[in-house]
């Protein structure tokens, strides 16, 4: 016969045998001396094991746990609501962080340098004859004034032109 | 609160507790602080460490009714709540270098700051014979011996898998017998 196991003693002792099981528990002891000394063992263990009352005084905590919980409550008041955007503050100044970061070193592996300016040295009369003006240099003001009429024909011819052209 | 609920439930009330209803609290403290204060003062000793851990144990629940949910059996999570403040207790009690910290089973007489937890001289032997076991022991009896928990409810009241409260009980029962034998022999 197969003994019944320690733990199925302790449920017995403890009363918490499901009760689709205890009729089988029940008769299994009746007929086997050895479980059912264990299962008398375990139950006067269980038993005297109830003896043991701790005597704490009738208390009504009550007022107590009250007051602890008004006083969390006031302090709360303020720190809940910081302690609500500290994290998704946190958690945006991170991202803005990242993406300042990533986007900075992209931009620096990516960045070439401009193409070089052309230094050569400028000729000063070509660009006044360029711009027509290397006539006022030589002329005095009567001379600059026929000049300038010159200039008008010239421009209005180039008018012209183009309305012709 | 409602006046209609004559006699809410524990979900009811968390429920309450959730939106504000410190009233519903009250009712939850004066319906399971003897439990709470019994169990504590199992798992320490002292009186007064238990009712400083009940204190406790209902500000967790006060703070935690926002996010509770109705999964488990209320008092189940009442004495997870329980379990871990007192276990954390513990250990600061151990670390604090002075005065050194006396586990339930050290015999101290009677004064006005330790009252005595046992009626007679039975009680401080099985008191003795509960405080001997290891600390996992102790707790998976205290929890399924006096707050009438089953296996399953055990382990979702600390935390441990079914199969190791179980192991637990076993080689508590075991630990226990030869302590106990002489008082069930001297009982016969």
């Amino acid at each position: 016969m197969k003994h019944l196991s320690e733990l199925e003693l302790v449920l017995w002792a403890s009363g918490q045998v499901p009760a689709g099981n205890r009729p089988e528990l029940a008769r299994h002891i009746e007929q086997c001396p050895e479980c059912a000394a264990r299962a008398r063992e375990l139950t006067q263990s269980w038993a005297l094991l109830g003896q043991w009352t701790p005597q704490a005084p009738e208390v009504d905590l009550t007022a107590a746990v009250l007051a602890q919980v008004r006083q969390e409550a006031r302090s709360h008041t303020v720190v809940v609501p910081l302690r609500r955007w500290v994290w998704p503050m946190t958690k945006l100044a991170a991202a803005v962080a990242l993406a300042a970061g990533v986007g900075h070193t992209a931009g620096r592996l990516s960045w070439q340098p401009p193409a070089p300016i052309n230094s050569a040295p400028v000729d000063q009369q070509q660009v006044l004859a360029d711009l027509q003006l290397n006539v006022l240099g030589s002329l005095s003001p009567a001379g600059l004034a026929a000049a300038m009429d010159s200039l008008h024909d010239a421009v209005d011819d180039a008018a012209k032109n183009e309305v012709n052209g | 609160m409602n006046p209609q609920m004559d006699s809410p439930s524990d979900q009811d009330l968390m429920r309450l507790l959730a939106g504000g209803d410190t009233q519903a609290l009250t009712i939850l403290v004066r319906r399971h602080q003897q439990q709470v204060l019994s169990l504590a003062t199992r798992l320490l000793g002292r009186v007064e460490d238990a009712q400083d851990i009940t204190q406790q144990t209902f500000v967790r629940v006060w703070r935690a009714a926002p996010d509770w949910r109705d999964e488990a059996l209320f008092t189940t999570w009442l004495y997870l709540i329980v379990v871990n403040l007192c276990r954390d207790a513990r250990r600061a009690a151990l670390r604090r270098p002075a005065p050194a910290y006396r586990p339930a089973s050290t015999d101290l007489p009677a004064t006005p700051d330790r009252a005595p937890i046992e009626r007679d001289e039975q009680a401080r032997i099985i008191r003795q014979a509960i405080d001997a076991l290891p600390q996992r022991q102790r707790t998976a009896l205290i929890l399924q011996r006096y707050q009438g928990l089953n296996h399953t409810q055990v382990a979702q009241a600390t935390g441990w898998s079914v199969s190791a409260v179980e192991s637990l009980l076993v080689r508590a029962y075991a630990n226990l017998r030869p302590r106990l034998r002489d008082l069930w022999e001297n009982a016969d």
